[in-house]
């Protein structure tokens, strides 16, 4: 056998199967590529459903409700599925194991350089480039303290870059009119500004923050551009500025730092749209997670053409065409959904490397007209995003009849069903609750 | 009050209503034009696309086709920065009827088509062994024996409706876009007006006119009966696939399963394939592609491309033909030929006509026959310039490379500016000198410069997303507006002098516009493409939650 657990996946799943399984077992991770981990935000939602639309927002700051409310109505989530295990209280027992799970992994993160702040009772509100916000439980340091709950009344300054996508009075007023349309008062004054890099013989990208964080990286560019920040902010008044996220990439916990010895909590990065720097960095964290935890990544593809009931090895096709076949007592599934090709369509929708069927709810899936999972309004919840795997409470994939496939196989994060991360905001933390245990299954 | 007496006033700002009030304008006629919605969005929008010769047309239908040539030679004159040539192959499959007998057969017919390619300044036809047909085109299936060569011309109908709109404005027209006709103001039997809406303030004006001209596309029965009379027509519902890159760069002439003649073909930076053709009674504002629609142009396209299922298709596009109305024939089989109705010879209704059937192609001519009826009716004795005077864009094609150094652009930003807009692409790379930011890409797939978006908004009468889609292609690459919605919503807002609740409903609009055409096609790679989009805006962004119904 060539390793104890295989994970097939290194995002946030994959990794956190792959480290708790090495706390006992040989293990190996096998990519094709970075997924929804590196391209999201880098953002933990753990809950804060929006319920209804037009419901205050207030509402889904609290996070303990938002669980309670999963563990009550939400029979498929898998956040439900894991709570079936316990006897006693739950509520109470589910999210203590969370936290535990989660407190660890943000203490792991924090010793690769990228801190997590946030806390188990209650959501932050956290603008974005595009002028809106987004409600989340924990974000990177350098974004905590621009959590808007607890900015109003107080002055805001957002700070653009000109030639990338700027800052604008009209984006700045859109923001504070629909925060105080959600129930917050309105900020005292918001105001904004925009940097011209160009004009200071900096050559940044003209589309996306990446390029002008991967500058970060390096000191001596950092201190440049950091110089030109902090010109531009001490001739202005404001209580809180907001930057776009460019405090670097690899070198992240260094140049956060430079801004936290200068402005202290006044100045915070906000959110980006995809490909965002926040994704990346968590993503980089999370290879050297895995390399400090002695896990072997193994770049390439993985298929399987596997007739019995238990899974012996897998094919793993690399990129220059060779391939091997590797052996391993179980194996995690950490695909992730459509981005990454973890569930396919071509003709029916099925899981792509063992072929496997996938669910909305209860209710497997197969024929291929999507209409059937979708509303004419795009705005509605859209359960086709819900689509995946359905599992026993041990993780591991089911049939249509309930039986599982493979006796030993588990699998994690977004590749299941019974959630829908883009509406009911559990992306991270079910992918991370299930990783880990799913990694601790597998282990045995 | 507006106590203005116009000549014309025109209801739709398709390409016919738009080409007649150009031609109008250009004659000295004073035109007010009404366009419930933008300009472009009815059946002009949602057409292939082709200035074509028409050799579907050729055994039914000759009339039609040398019609067709004459005008796509017109066309080429006025508008040269707006079309494209496309080279097309028609493929024998060896499970064909005799096929080759069939290939003898087209190869006939082609050259009966030959004889119109100087009027469009096409090049004959070939044929092509297999050999040649696989080293041109490896994608078509093993199973093609042959094939014919011809071509024709694209076009984007977007540009080409705005640039006669635009036209018609220098030439004193009043352009009033997302203006509906409610009524028209009759006296007795005679029409003397419309009553018209702004869909966005709500408010209501009357307009009186000399002539009404009914230029409602598929909507015409609905104007028509307005005016107390009744025009027929057969409403012939179509969809078109589009790809998010070219899946080639020749046309492919398909069958479907019943026979029927589908194009595969390169458009711009995507790829077409379409179309269907079926009566449609249902509702003309909410169009809908179906299963059946869309499994039946899959089927046929992976007939001669066999991976088709394998390419990343973006969304489907929605239209319905406004056909002349004929008992007893198939789809198909119908005359794309037109009519210009004179209700006062016809139902004894004064000072109203109508403009039905016909194709994009023919526009102009079309145009200009309906032209020559009103202009007789008034008493007009100028003649139609519509051939020979080029449109705004099409006095010169600029010089992209100097452009774009000289305005320190991307030559690729210039190109596609150039492309849309011609001898006035300068005119819009000077708003960059203006403001920098201008220079700003907003519309990365296209790509599309804060510039050109400020421009239409200002001298193209664009008031929504969609309509700047229209006319930029924002949004139409292969993120579908998951990088430029917001930020087009902003400028806008900014434009138009917009609060909150404005730039709202500015996203939510293009948002919904882009899933009638996305959802019922979100299979295989575009899911990848849509999981990323909705994280964007509903997760990220929590569109769903600012943007209340
Ligand atoms: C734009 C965007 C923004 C987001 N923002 C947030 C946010 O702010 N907060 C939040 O909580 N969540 C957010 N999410 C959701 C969150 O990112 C995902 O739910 C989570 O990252 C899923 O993790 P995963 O490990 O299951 O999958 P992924 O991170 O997608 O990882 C899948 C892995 O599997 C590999 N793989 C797939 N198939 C194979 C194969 N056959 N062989 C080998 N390897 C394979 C891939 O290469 C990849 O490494 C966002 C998502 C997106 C797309
Ligand atoms: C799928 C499809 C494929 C086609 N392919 C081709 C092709 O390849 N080549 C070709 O030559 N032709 C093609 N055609 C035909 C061609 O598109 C049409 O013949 C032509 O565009 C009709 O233009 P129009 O101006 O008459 O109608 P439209 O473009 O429909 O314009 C009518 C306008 O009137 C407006 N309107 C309606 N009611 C009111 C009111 N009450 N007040 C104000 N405005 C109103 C509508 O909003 C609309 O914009 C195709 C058509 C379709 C649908």
């Amino acid at each position: 056998m060539d390793y104890d657990v295989i994970v097939i996946g290194s995002g946030i799943a994959g990794t956190l199967a792959a480290i708790n399984a090495a706390k006992t077992k040989k293990v190996a991770v096998i990519r094709k590529g970075y997924g929804a981990t590196a391209l999201s935000s880098g953002a933990f939602d753990i809950a804060s459903r929006a319920g209804k639309r037009g419901r205050p927002f207030k509402g889904f700051v609290n996070l303990t409700e938002a669980i309670g409310n999963i563990l009550e109505n939400e029979q498929y989530h898998p956040y439900s599925l894991l709570s079936m295990t316990f006897s006693g209280d739950r509520f109470n027992e589910f999210t203590s194991m969370m936290k535990t799970i989660g407190d660890q992994f943000f203490n792991e993160l924090a010793s690769e350089g990228v801190r997590y702040e946030g806390s188990w009772e209650n959501n932050m509100i956290i603008p974005n480039q595009h002028g809106t916000f987004k409600v989340t439980s924990f974000c990177q340091s350098s974004m905590t303290s621009g959590n808007l709950a607890k900015l109003m009344g107080r002055s805001v300054l957002f700070l653009g870059f000109e030639k990338t996508a700027i800052h604008n009075k009209t984006r700045a007023e859109f923001l504070s009119k629909i925060l105080s349309k959600y129930g917050f008062a309105s900020f005292k004054n918001i105001s904004y500004a925009n940097l011209n890099l160009h004009a200071h013989g900096i050559k940044c990208n003209e589309h996306d923050f990446i390029s002008l964080a991967a500058m970060m990286d390096n000191p001596e560019q950092a201190n440049k551009i950091l110089s030109i920040i902090k010109q531009a902010l001490d001739a202005m008044e404001y209580d809180h500025a907001f930057l776009p996220p460019i405090m670097g990439i690899s070198n992240y916990g260094g140049v956060a730092k430079m801004f936290t010895d200068y402005f202290g909590e006044r100045v915070s990065e906000f959110l980006s749209p995809p490909s965002s720097a926040p994704g990346l960095r968590l993503q980089y964290a999370l290879d050297k997670l895995l390399v400090r935890h002695g896990i072997n990544i193994i770049d390439g593809q993985v298929s399987s053409n596997n007739p019995s009931d238990t899974i012996k090895a897998i094919t793993l096709s690399r990129k220059d065409g060779s391939s091997a076949s590797l052996s391993a007592g179980s194996f995690v599934l950490a695909t992730g959904k459509f981005i990454t090709g973890g569930i396919v369509n071509t003709k029916v929708w099925q899981e792509a490397v063992f072929g496997l069927p996938v669910f909305i709810g209860a209710q497997p899936v197969q024929d291929a007209f999507p209409m059937n999972y979708l509303t004419d309004d795009p705005f509605d919840e859209q359960i086709l995003f819900s689509l995946g795997l359905k599992t026993d409470e041990s993780l591991r994939p089911v049939d249509a009849d309930n039986r599982v496939v493979y006796r030993n196989l588990y699998a994690a994060g977004s590749v299941l069903s019974g959630y829908n991360y883009i509406y009911d905001k559990t992306g991270m933390g079910t992918a991370m609750i299930t990783g880990a245990k799913a990694g601790i299954f597998s282990a045995g | 009050m507006d106590t203005t007496v116009y000549d014309v006033a025109i209801i739709g700002g398709g390409i016919n209503g738009t080409g007649i009030a150009r031609d109008c304008s250009l004659r000295g006629l004073k035109v007010a034009l009404f366009e419930k919605n933008d300009l472009s969005s009815g059946a002009t929008g949602a057409c292939t696309g082709m200035i074509h010769g028409g050799a579907r047309y050729l055994l039914n239908d000759i009339h039609t086709t040398h019609l067709s040539s004459l005008d796509s030679g017109y066309i080429q004159k006025i508008a040269p920065h707006l079309l494209f040539r496309i080279p097309f192959v028609t493929p024998v499959l060896k499970q064909d009827f005799m096929p080759k007998v069939y290939i003898e057969l087209l190869e006939t017919f082609f050259e009966a088509y030959d004889k119109f390619a100087p009027l469009k300044n096409s090049k004959p036809h070939t044929k092509l062994t297999k050999e040649e047909l696989k080293a041109l085109e490896p994608g078509i299936t093993d199973d093609a024996i042959g094939a014919i060569s011809f071509d024709e011309f694209g076009i984007d109908t977007f540009r080409l409706c705005a640039e006669n709109a635009l036209s018609a404005a220098e030439h004193g027209a009043g352009i009033h876009n997302h203006t509906e006709v409610k009524q028209l103001l009759t006296e007795g039997k005679e029409v003397k007006g419309v009553r018209v809406k702004d869909t966005f303030s709500g408010e209501t004006r009357d307009i009186h006119a000399r002539i009404v001209m009914n230029a409602a596309g598929p909507w015409l029965p609905g104007v028509a009966g307005l005016a107390g009379t009744t025009v027929k027509i057969r409403p012939g519902k179509g969809i078109h696939l589009i790809l998010d890159r070219r899946a080639s760069n020749i046309g492919i002439v398909i069958k479907a399963i019943d026979g029927r003649q589908v194009f595969m073909m390169p458009h711009d930076n995507t790829f077409i394939i379409g179309t269907t053709d079926d009566d449609y009674y249902g509702d003309l504002n909410n169009l809908w592609a179906t299963h059946d629609e869309i499994e039946y142009l899959l089927q046929a396209a992976e007939h001669y491309f066999p991976r088709i299922r394998e390419y990343r298709i973006m969304r489907v596009m929605i239209g319905v033909r406004p056909t002349l109305y004929a008992w007893g024939k198939n789809e198909d089989a119908l005359y794309r030929e037109h009519r210009i109705v004179d209700h006062e010879a016809e139902d004894g209704v004064k000072g109203f006509l109508t403009i039905a059937g016909g194709k994009l192609a023919s526009y102009r001519l079309m145009s200009e026959e309906a032209t020559d009826v009103i202009c007789k009716k008034l008493g007009c004795k100028s003649t139609c310039k519509t051939h020979t005077e080029p449109l705004p864009g099409g006095h010169f094609i600029p010089d992209v490379k100097k452009l774009a150094k000289q305005y320190g652009l991307d030559p690729y930003v210039v190109s596609r500016i150039a492309y849309r807009h011609g001898s006035k692409t300068e005119e819009i790379l000077k708003l960059t000198q203006d403001e920098p930011s201008n220079g700003n890409i907003v519309c990365e797939c296209e790509p599309v410069i804060e510039a050109e978006i400020r421009h239409a908004i200002r001298n193209e009468w664009a008031r929504t997303i969609p309509d700047l889609r229209r006319r930029t292609r924002l949004g139409t690459g292969s993120c579908q507006g998951r990088r430029c919605t917001v930020r087009a919503a902003y400028i806008l807002g900014e434009e138009l002098g917009l609060n909150a609740d404005g730039i709202k409903k500015l996203i939510q609009g293009f948002i919904k516009e882009r899933w009638k055409g996305k959802a019922p096609i979100l299979t295989g790679k575009q899911l990848a493409e849509e999981e990323l989009n909705l994280s964007t805006h509903i997760l990220s962004d929590s569109l769903n939650v600012i943007i209340e119904k």
